[in-house]
């Protein structure tokens, strides 16, 4: 008998396989998800929270696409916050604390729900390629696959640091994997190296709650799934806490300096400025005598705590030290010591906007591995390398998203066209369309890329009736006009409003003192009309926001049909009307487009006049 | 009856200085007549879209020799009758040229963006391509960053210093808002928020008023003198002062590190800097120092570089200054020329379009200088060899030799110039050493002078600032309306972008890293 030789083999099970292999077994195709024994699929090493600014909406977008995350993480809730309520719709997020044992055991469910999905638990020493990927196992087994899609997370030559003892390993309790280098023998290596870490972790049963501040959930965040009612919770709902750590902890750290992997140079891979360290919070901002830490718990079934906002890597006695100093934790017992893991990424720029090496057909890269840090961020490349693997098995064309509809397009962007020296998280001030990228119209989004997939299942169904119940509400409040018989009712309803007469629901909508879901269900209600929440806010929104989305996207497009123009970065570099220094940059850089000619350091403006000239 | 006609604009449209050839273009309804006089070539019998090589006519001199390309509207880029004149890509030659057509009136310096502006209205590209080009050069040559902010005062400078920092701290208040809300908490968002507020407010009510009385003192250039210790800066500086008094005193902003002077150019102030010293060193303070020199290198319009040719010290490739570029080289020590061999790579000094000076020692102290070159059709040329520099080429008819320009050689391109065609006005005459004091000075001011008329062709720095400025006052008052009655955050954000286009006019753009890395750099962010 012969081997089997999979379609798409996915290298970790992480939050980005899992995804990977998620969507590509939703193809008729044979797939296997190959992973480390020992490493929970889906764990959450870190935080046990899901979503946040930005990335609630990338979860949204997910889910709209088809993904894992956002069903995975409302059936394992067990608290919602609504995040910038009162800054408006815009950038309103959801984040969830998972119990992260159900989660686990929810994504093992899910993948083992496909029947054409393989899980292979075995550790994976050596990649080759020949026709086909070969994939060698640490028991010599050999898996052979058409496309491999690798989401290693920071197991690459990963090594942890806890004080001044040093282990190879890819987080805690967990073996490390090979280096790039020595995974990938004469097809990759890589010289960057990133660092992350978290915190200890403390038995519930040691904490005083009494005298903290109690964080409940809220009761009014929509579910992320789109399909299920949007307030339904699966698990009992809790509460996190808040504590803060101050002037006695943080001298116990700043006494310690010495101490610190961070600080002695016994660390050299560069770590995330938005994500420091308890130390480097006690270093940087030495007038700072106060930080708040967040106590969430990790599992209805385990004792663990997870106390956010002292991420360290300090030696474990005196962790012990200063978490005793924190009020609530005076007696707190530590069940896991905090620590950091240094790791090898990959330089994404080698990487096209599918996320498959430009060099090596069929090598896809997604998740942390790719310099990225964080779930969402890791779940939604996953997402995209497993889609457009599983695309490019039927030689379709790619899913590529914009990073003017999507976070994860502007995510896939930047990974792929730019060079970083830290680890990647989105935000949305990376966003340039910021106002049209929101969570309640996600569906919307994401549904021109959903039905490239030319599937019929039942998210398919859903989108196109969404979109239909939009273009309907759609026509209803541009076509609904208060007659002056009906301006003395509408006062009534909008005190606050001058001149209601002749107006348009249209215009309603878009006045800054009201709130455009509460107007738009109201009107309709009084009209008959009744309409599902989802429906209701992403029109309100849309239409609210509709002004300012057209502006900005006129000064979007006016760079973007430029930016996107294609140019030959051969034929420049040898153009005797560009001066000497720009062709040396451009032969350096090639760039393809002239957005990312004119993003080049030194680039004069006399060579982008001529170059946009000549490519008018 | 509605007559108008745009008016007939020209402008170069390559890389000054850089390229070998430069393209000039000249746009309109062309009426050869008007233009015959500058050509060699007969402009009715030329045919549309054929290259012609011909000659520029100054009267009966010769400016240049150049290929002549014409395209008859619509079948050109403006959709206008279009002259193409592939001209010797030298900053002074292609000045001089179109020079030659704007004072005879045959045509009007071209506005920035012009070209792709009258594309436009003919139709010939979109509008939005036309804008979206003209932005990105704005962002590219903000007014603070292009060459002509070297023309300004040190004090506006810092003031639009200050407009950058100030913006992008009110972006990145806003930003915190969003995603950084919980590290900072809905308070303390206020209270960073409403202090940039009013700070970035402050700073453009204070910029507004003052542009009101912006006028020609906001010019004041620095022409700033650099070298390696005892390469002679002193000397020279105090040569072109035309006094060897030690100048130690009246040294504004009282540091150390340059001595200067005023001095009146035409109606132009010019500051004139002696800079420390510049060496590679271990030293700390020394090292300071020498970076201090080189932020007044990049704030300086005029640069002068003084060498001894025979001192190997400057010659180390560590030394800094050796990959920079001068506008002028004073070389001082010429005196050994006839008894010790310089110091080979100085010949390299001497390419590139600069100035040369030469001076000996005389009495223990710089005597004589003189000056090596004049404005030529591609700039700086080497004189005829009447002065010191004659018995070097003798001398050494090595490495030196190729400079006299019927000897072929490394510095070839020099040799295909022709020195003699040179309207009188460019030419700087000066037969053989020019004695210490105001001769010297009158030279300088002239090739001073020169370099601010390539940085600001039209001597309208100031007025370019003062509208822009006016546009961004106008600008925050609209949006400062806004933050009271808008409580959406994303939106505020949105309608600040009309205030950044105008801020991104003065000090450049500002990327949404920039705030992200700001925002990581004041703020504790992250759990
Ligand atoms: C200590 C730590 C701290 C973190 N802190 C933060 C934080 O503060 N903020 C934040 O946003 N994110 C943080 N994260 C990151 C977050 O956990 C990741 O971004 C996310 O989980 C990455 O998902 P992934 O799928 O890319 O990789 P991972 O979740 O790391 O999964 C990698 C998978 O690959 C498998 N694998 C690796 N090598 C092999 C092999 N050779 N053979 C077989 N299987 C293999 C492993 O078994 C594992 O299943 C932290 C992670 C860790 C470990």
């Amino acid at each position: 008998m012969s081997k089997t030789i999979y379609d798409i083999c996915v290298l970790g099970g992480g939050h980005a396989g899992a995804e990977a292999a998620w969507i590509a077994s939703e193809f008729n195709l044979k797939v296997a998800i190959v992973t480390m024994p020992n490493v929970a699929i889906a764990s959450t090493p870190c935080n046990p929270s899901i979503g946040g600014v930005g990335k609630g909406q990338v979860v949204r977008e997910l889910d709209a696409l088809g993904g894992l995350m956002g069903k995975m993480a409302d059936l394992s809730a067990i608290q919602y916050r609504i995040l910038n309520e009162s800054k408006g719709a815009a950038v309103q997020s959801t984040r969830v604390q998972v119990d992260k044992v159900a989660y686990q055991e929810n994504v093992l469910t899910a993948l083992r729900g496909r029947k054409n999905l393989k899980i292979i638990e075995l550790k994976v020493t050596k990649i080759t390629k020949e026709n086909v990927f070969k994939i060698v196992c640490e028991n010599l087994s050999e898996i052979l696959s058409k496309k491999l899609i690798v989401t290693t997370g920071t197991f690459l030559g990963g090594k942890l640091h806890c004080g001044e003892i040093q282990a190879a390993g890819g987080r805690a309790n967990c073996e490390n994997s090979a280096s790039v280098s020595s995974l990938f023998q004469n097809i990759l290596s890589s010289g960057i190296r990133f660092k992350t870490g978290t915190p200890p972790r403390i038995d519930k049963n040691s904490i005083n709650y009494k005298i903290l501040e109690v964080q409940p959930t809220d009761t009014g965040a929509v579910n992320f799934h789109c399909l299920s009612s949007p307030f339904l919770r699966t698990l009992p709902q809790t509460s996190c806490h808040l504590t803060r750590i101050n002037q006695s902890g943080l001298d116990i750290i700043r006494q310690n300096r010495n101490r610190s992997p961070i600080f002695n140079g016994q660390i050299s891979g560069v770590g995330p400025r938005y994500c420091p360290s308890i130390e480097d919070k006690a270093f940087r901002y030495p007038d700072r005598n106060t930080h708040h830490v967040f106590l969430e718990p990790e599992s209805y079934s385990l004792n663990t705590v997870y106390p956010s906002g002292v991420s360290t890597s300090l030696p474990s006695e005196v962790q012990e030290n200063f978490i005793r100093q924190i009020p609530g934790l005076e007696e707190a017992k530590i069940l896991q010591y905090g620590y950091a893991v240094e790791y090898d990424v990959i330089n994404t720029q080698m990487l096209n906007h599918s996320l498959m090496c430009k060099e090596i057909e069929g090598l896809y890269f997604a998740g942390q591995v790719n310099g990225t840090s964080g779930y969402e961020e890791a779940a939604a490349q996953g997402f995209i390398a497993g889609a457009n693997a599983a695309l490019s098995s039927f030689n379709q064309a790619p899913l590529l998203l914009d990073r003017n509809q999507s976070y994860i397009g502007v995510l896939i962007d930047d990974l792929v066209t730019t060079r970083r020296d830290e680890p990647y998280r989105l935000f949305t001030a990376r966003a340039e369309n910021r106002l049209h990228l929101r969570d309640d119209n996600a569906v919307l989004r994401m549904a021109p890329y959903r039905s490239k997939f030319g599937l019929n299942n039942e998210i398919d169904i859903f989108s196109r009736n969404f979109l239909n119940t939009q273009n309907l509400i759609s026509k209803i409040v541009h076509s609904r006009v208060y007659k002056n018989s009906e301006t003395e009712s509408l006062k009534k309803r909008y005190p606050s409003e001058l001149g209601v007469k002749n107006v348009a629901l249209a215009d309603l909508l878009r006045r800054p003192n009201l709130k455009p879901t509460a107007v738009l269900r109201q009107e309709a209600e009084n009209d008959g009309v009744f309409i599902s929440e989802q429906a209701i806010n992403c029109a309100a929104n849309t239409e609210k926001y509709s002004g300012y989305i057209l502006r900005a996207g006129e000064n979007l497009d006016r760079m973007a049909g430029l930016h996107r123009k294609k140019i030959d970065p051969e034929k420049l570099a040898t153009c005797s009307n560009i001066s000497f220094e720009c062709r040396l940059r451009i032969k350096k850089f090639t760039p393809q487009t002239f957005g990312q000619l004119s993003k080049i350091e030194g680039i004069r403006p006399a060579t982008l006049i001529y170059v946009a000239n000549q490519e008018l | 009856m509605n007559d108008y006609r745009p008016a007939i604009i020209a402008s170069s449209s390559s890389v000054a200085g850089v390229g070998a050839i430069a393209v000039l273009r000249i746009s309109g309804d062309l009426n050869f007549n008007n233009f015959q006089k500058f050509f060699k070539v007969n402009l009715s019998k030329i045919e549309e879209r054929y290259c012609y090589y011909t000659k520029i006519l100054d009267g009966s001199s010769v400016l240049d020799e150049i290929l002549l390309v014409f395209f008859k509207g619509p079948r050109s880029f403006t959709g206008e009758d279009v002259l193409e004149i592939h001209a010797h890509g030298n900053r002074l030659n292609i000045k001089n040229i179109l020079d030659l057509f704007i004072k005879n009136g045959a045509c009007r310096m071209a506005k920035k963006g012009e070209f792709a502006h009258r594309a436009f209205l003919n139709k010939k590209i979109s509008l939005i391509q036309a804008e979206g080009l003209e932005r990105i050069i704005n962002a590219k040559t903000p007014l603070a960053l292009s060459s002509g902010m070297s023309l300004l005062s040190g004090k506006l400078n810092q003031q639009y210093t200050e407009l950058f920092k100030l913006f992008l701290k009110l972006k990145s208040a806003l930003e915190l808002g969003i995603d950084f809300l919980e590290d900072v908490g809905e308070e303390g968002h206020h209270k960073i928020l409403s202090e940039a507020l009013f700070q970035l407010g402050f700073a453009i009510k204070k910029l507004h008023q003052q542009a009101k009385h912006f006028n020609k003192e906001l010019l004041s250039p620095h022409v700033a003198v650099f070298g390696i210790p005892n390469a002679g800066k002193s000397s020279f500086f105090n040569c072109v002062l035309g006094s060897d008094r030690s100048i130690v005193s009246d040294i504004p902003g009282t540091t150390r590190d340059y001595i200067s002077e005023y001095l009146e150019f035409d109606s132009t102030t010019v500051m004139l800097l002696d800079t420390a010293g510049v060496r590679q060193s271990s030293d700390l303070i020394e090292n300071f120092g020498i970076k201090k020199t080189l932020a007044l290198y990049e704030k300086s319009l005029f640069r002068v570089l003084v060498v001894n040719p025979f001192d190997k010290d400057f010659f180390i490739t560590t030394n800094p200054l050796i990959n920079m570029e001068f506008d002028l080289i004073v070389f001082s020590h010429c005196e050994d020329i006839f008894s010790t061999d310089p110091f080979l790579p100085f010949v390299e000094l001497l390419k590139g379009e600069r100035f040369v000076f030469c001076s000996f020692k005389e009495n223990g102290k710089m005597g004589p200088v003189s000056l090596q070159t004049e404005v030529g059709p591609i700039g700086p040329v080497f004189k005829k060899y009447e002065g010191p520099i004659a018995p070097l080429l003798k001398k050494f008819s090595g490495p030196i030799g190729p400079l006299a320009k019927n000897l072929a050689g490394p510095i070839g391109p020099l040799s295909c110039l022709n020195p003699v065609q040179v309207s009188k006005d460019q030419l700087i005459l000066s037969s053989g050493p020019i004695g210490p004091g105001c001769n010297l000075l009158q030279i300088l001011e002239k090739i001073v002078l020169y370099k601010i008329g390539q940085v600001s062709p039209d001597g309208v720095v100031a007025e370019r600032h003062v509208s822009v400025i006016e546009q961004l006052f106008f600008e925050w008052n609209i949006f400062l309306d806004k933050t009271s009655k808008q409580s959406d955050i994303a939106i505020l954000l949105s309608d600040l972008v009309l205030v950044e286009e105008t801020i991104a006019e003065l000090v450049g753009q500002i990327a949404s890293e920039d705030v992200l890395n700001n925002i990581f750099d004041n703020f504790c962010i992250g759990k």
